[in-house]
């Protein structure tokens, strides 16, 4: 590059700032307005976007992985006033904590039902042999 | 070019920093190559909008050359659809009242040397120039020598290698020495 182009170029350059410097004030907002545009609205309504669609698919997933697992009413459902006056109130003896339940206790509670018949052997087994003498203490 | 180039870091370090920047002296090179504001309005929206869409998370130092490559292709696709615009006109013989008619506008004449002092004058000589020159070398120019990139982003932002940079830009500078003799 000769001094030539060197001089040409910077006068360019000057010559070209300086226009950019007088663009007209309608210009000038056309551009700011335009910035604005591309700075704000765009982005934000791809994200509003994105963050809708994220969030019902989320959504629609929880629904799909936790209603399997979730207690269901039944079909006939008992309207809640009816069921509290209609259903006694079970009573249970109080629970000892050193209390060993006899076979007639197990007998007479409501879970009956679920009690394994070995278990009630076994109680009764235990029961038995708590009444008994100490072995040790006769014998020593 | 010398120090005075223009670079990321003086258009700013943020997005609209960086935009507010160099959305002035994008819309003045649009309107040299389309020769019609309100295309060159459009040129430059289109090259902000794509800037932050898809490059907006790059880091800062590549906005100047990938700015500068979406505007020179949005002012290619302008210019092309003018052309068809203009074939398909000549052909059915259309009338074109509606239309700015950039294509078929004469350029501003250059002015002689009596009216070169002004800045305004200057610009216009400059535009007139610039306008006058083949598309690669003018925007060889515009980019090396008034936006001051380096020969690597001028090549980046042309799709082009660093020879036929440096290759457009001289040639572009001896065109306009000659038809700028009057500035001297």
């Amino acid at each position: 590059m000769n001094a030539n182009d060197v001089e040409t170029a910077l006068r360019a350059r000057a010559a070209f700032n300086d226009s950019v410097e007088c663009i007209d004030a309608d210009t000038r907002r056309r551009l700011r307005e335009l910035r604005l545009q591309a700075l704000g609205d765009k982005p934000r309504h791809a994200r509003a976007r994105w963050a809708w669609s994220l969030a019902s698919a989320l959504a629609v997933l929880a629904v799909i992985v936790f209603w399997p697992r979730m207690p269901h009413a039944p079909a006939t459902a008992v309207p809640a006033t009816t069921a509290v006056v209609a259903q006694p109130v079970p009573t249970r003896a109080p629970v000892h904590p050193t209390h060993t339940p006899t076979a007639n206790e197990i007998a007479a509670s409501d879970s009956i039902e679920v009690v394994d018949p070995d278990m009630l052997s076994d109680i009764e087994f235990y029961g038995w042999l708590a009444k008994q003498p100490d072995a040790d203490a006769s014998g020593g | 070019m010398d120090g005075s180039a223009q670079t990321s870091t003086t258009y700013g370090q943020s997005l609209p920093a960086f935009l507010a920047g160099i959305e002035r002296r994008a819309f003045r090179h649009a309107e040299i190559a389309l020769k019609n504001r309100e295309d060159a309005l459009d040129a430059v929206q289109d090259a902000m909008l794509k800037l932050v869409q898809r490059y907006a998370d790059k880091p800062a130092i590549e906005w100047s050359p990938l700015f500068w490559s979406v505007l020179r292709s949005r002012i290619t696709d302008i210019r092309r659809r003018r052309r068809v615009r203009s074939v398909l006109v000549g052909w059915m013989g259309w009338s074109n009242d509606e239309d700015e008619g950039p294509v078929w506008e004469p350029t501003d004449p250059t002015p002689g040397p009596a009216h070169l002092h002004s800045d305004a004058e200057s610009y216009r000589a400059l535009s007139a120039a610039l306008q006058a020159l083949p598309r690669r070398q003018r925007e060889a120019y515009q980019l090396r020598v008034l936006e001051g990139l380096d020969v690597a982003d001028t090549a980046r932002a042309m799709g082009c290698s660093e020879g036929s940079v440096k290759t457009h830009t001289s040639r572009a500078m001896d065109a306009l020495r000659r038809q700028l003799e009057d500035w001297r």
